[in-house]
């Protein structure tokens, strides 16, 4: 076998789709990737901090990224907490920079149908279901250059598959991690319900490198399909170093009284992307949504959030909550957006900036788009520095003004980070925010 | 000195924004006494306990608070809460996805520890009088086995000795545990607010406490909880000072001494019956006994506005 072709090239993935015995469909949809790829600009996107984003697209040069990374002789950070006996999931798979190296089931879950594996292995043992969702209407390949590149040189990935009526309370977990420098990972995770279901998902970005190193590229896409009156519960911290780029998409299709529950932090990265979207299409759907945000020293985070109503009688609740300190930057567009017949839409946005000094900016722009004429829907936003009469209100308890400030900022990212159902996730996560209160 | 825990305020005088609110405050409170400071809105109370707690819009700009026998103008106010002075607020702030509990483990960490001026503040100040009573985080290793220099976490008062001094005070103010569990004053009553705010106070052990109208906006059963609360907390040691402009809440407490301010300055002191005479007769025959024009802002509360 010849050596792993690890460039953005057509050869590279061709030889990666025939190594791994590929169905022919899979092997064109990575052609059309990359075809798309090739055709499409690099994106100009002029929100967020007005420009930023040419300053930072610019530099990562796609020739000296390396797709399909093997795990190598690194170790996984023990403060993932694995095996945790307290703590056990319904399921784990851990990918390690492109390679699959952990996949667990309970006898629960697989004794119910639900699959859990790699897409890898699922392109093998449920090709149906794949070519229905995989990159099709949820996230289509040619959405922008950066998915279009993930249709080309996506691996491994999460698949997970909850059958009709099967319900499982106990979280499945799955962990992204990359000690590589100059990856491009493409990390994609596909969760399909059917009818009835039930199926709540812990996902982490971790990487070891830090500001300053070789650049990573993680081009990852979360595409979720909520099946009639299931329920989709889906938990991501990203806590990249700060050398990784993360041009994230993720969405989630909800079908007929179907519910999507989405709790992501964005914490990690140097630069950090996250689409977000809700397509509420099946009458009596409901997304609820919590987006928490704290970029420090130098990092740029950008959200841009839309949640669709497509049909009567949908509702949404969406609250992002957002820190910033020293240099950082942070974009937020983010919106509801109704069709001209989802008439009795009810969904409510707020957007909370909370900024810990002068020196960082933020750019938020909450929008309300509304082509119904029977619908409830609104928009707050609320930006500004740290009451200071909460401050004198601690520190008059004896806590330091710091210590009130890293009280204060925890309590406002807590009420998202207390729902996340594995407790050593939540303490690690609480663990990190005050780590960047230091 | 530093045992003597006398509170004396010596010809205070106090702005807030420039405007002058307090005109030459006099106030001397040994420990164990209950005082009362009454006055009509507008008057200076809580300028007053502001002031003493070091709130920084409110400025001395001249006279001497002296506590534990040292003067304390420019002392922060976390600095003040360390040395054993409290004040019980009237609208405290809500502190959302604050609990009650690491609010005030934290908060009673810092009271053992005492008052240690920033500059000198050691990093083994893990031992109090003769017993070690914080934990100690352990490190953590990173993926590549290198420690990983994290934060060194404050080391707090143990949760099992913490748990027992609450629940030693929930039950002397008679107060429900799930309290506890809630963030600070977050959707609470202004009941529950002023009950949380005297259970800060049992935990805290002050040496001095100003309860800020701890009894505004409570029916008589919750005024009655309150009072009884402070009554039981009151000892030989914990001076208190109860700013009121109702008398209801001075039923449950032994009185030692009643202060009236007006227009910034005390005008009246006396035992508890003046106390029972102004909730008779009003402020008006102070005022005329004194001569004193009331202010506009006193005179639309009187008639009721």
């Amino acid at each position: 076998m010849p050596s792993l072709l690890q460039k953005i090239s057509w050869e590279a993935a061709a030889q990666f789709s025939a190594d791994h015995n590929e169905p022919e469909w899979l092997r064109e949809k990575r052609r059309a990737g990359w075809e798309a790829f090739l055709a499409l600009p690099t994106p100009d996107w002029t929100r967020g901090i007005r420009g930023w984003w040419n300053g930072v697209l610019r530099p990562l040069d796609f020739d000296e990224l390396l797709p399909f990374t093997l795990a190598g002789p690194g170790v996984l950070p023990s403060d993932l907490d694995l095996d945790n006996p307290q703590d056990v999931p319904a399921g784990l798979i851990v990918q390690h920079n492109s390679e699959t190296v952990r996949l667990e089931l309970s006898e629960e879950a697989r004794s119910k149908g639900v699959v859990l594996s790699s897409l890898d292995e699922a392109a093998k043992t449920h090709p149906e279901i794949l070519r229905q969702y995989f990159m099709t209407r949820c996230v289509p390949l040619d959405e922008d250059r950066f998915t279009a590149a993930h249709a080309a040189f996506w691996s491994g990935g999460v698949f997970l598959y909850v059958p009709k009526g099967v319900v499982i309370e106990q979280p499945f977990r799955s962990v992204f991690y990359t000690d590589q420098t100059h990856a491009a990972l493409f990390s994609h995770t596909l969760i399909v319900t059917e009818a009835n279901a039930k199926v709540r998902l812990v996902e982490e970005h971790r990487s070891n490198g830090q500001a300053g190193e070789a650049s990573v590229l993680d081009g990852g896409v979360t595409e979720i399909f909520v099946g009639e009156n299931s329920s989709v519960e889906y938990y991501n911290p990203q806590e990249y170093g700060e050398n990784v780029t993360s041009i994230a998409v993720k969405r989630s299709m909800v079908g007929k009284y179907g519910k999507q529950r989405w709790i992501v932090a964005s914490l990690g990265g140097d630069t950090s992307r996250l689409t977000l979207e809700s397509v509420l299409e099946g009458e009596g759907s409901h997304a609820e949504t919590t987006g928490l945000a704290f970029p420090v020293r130098k990092q740029h985070f950008d959200t841009q959030f839309r949640q669709l109503h497509v049909v009567p009688h949908t509702t949404a609740n969406s609250v992002f909550k957002q820190v910033l300190n020293d240099d950082a930057q942070l974009g937020y567009r983010g919106g509801i957006r109704t069709l001209k017949k989802a008439q009795h839409t009810n969904s409510f946005l707020q957007v909370h900036t909370l900024y810990l000094n002068d020196a960082s900016k933020a750019d938020i722009l909450p929008f309300l788009d509304v082509d119904a004429n029977d619908v409830s829907c609104a928009h707050g936003a609320t930006t500004g520095m740290i009451d200071k009469d909460q401050i004198f209100y601690l520190q008059s308890r004896g806590l330091s003004v710091s210590e009130a400030e890293e009280m204060i900022v925890a309590g406002f990212f807590e009420e998202g980070i207390q729902r996340i159902p594995l407790e050593s996730v939540r303490e690690r996560l609480r663990e990190s925010i005050l780590g960047k209160l230091d | 000195m530093a045992d003597n825990n006398e509170l004396i305020i010596r010809d205070l005088h106090v702005n807030v924004e420039d405007k002058k609110i307090l005109h030459g405050i006099n106030l001397h409170v040994k420990p164990g006494e209950v005082h009362v400071i009454m006055g009509p809105n507008g008057s200076g109370k809580s300028t007053l306990s502001n002031a003493l707690m070091g709130h920084p819009r409110y400025t001395i700009t001249s006279g001497e608070l002296i506590y534990q026998g040292e003067v304390i103008n420019n002392l922060s106010p976390d600095r003040r809460a360390r040395r054993g002075i409290f004040l019980a607020f009237q609208n405290p702030l809500a502190v959302p996805g604050v609990t009650v509990t690491n609010f005030l483990r934290t908060a009673l960490t810092n009271r053992r520890k005492g008052d240690v001026p920033p500059e000198v503040r050691p990093g083994n100040l893990d031992v109090v009088g003769d017993r070690p009573v914080y934990e100690t985080k352990k490190a953590s290793l990173g993926g590549d086995g290198a420690l990983i220099d994290r934060k060194k976490r404050q080391t707090l008062i143990s949760p099992k000795e913490f748990r027992a001094i609450l629940k030693e005070k929930l039950n002397l103010l008679k107060m429900d545990e799930k309290f506890t569990k809630r963030y600070l004053n977050d959707g609470f009553s202004g009941g529950e607010k002023k009950r949380l705010e005297i259970l800060q106070m049992a935990v805290l052990d002050p040496r001095i406490a100003f309860l800020d109208e701890p009894d505004s906006g409570l029916d008589i059963d919750a005024i009655r909880i309150v009072g009884e609360g402070v009554n039981a907390l009151r000892g030989k040691e914990m001076a208190i000072v109860v700013i009121t402009h109702q008398q209801r809440i001075l039923s449950f407490l032994d009185v030692d001494y009643v202060h009236v301010i007006m227009q910034g300055k005390i005008v009246k002191e006396g035992g508890p019956e003046l106390s029972r005479e102004i909730e008779e007769k009003g402020y008006g025959w102070i005022r005329d006994e004194l001569g004193i024009q009331p202010s506009q802002e006193e005179v639309r509360e009187e008639v009721g506005v």
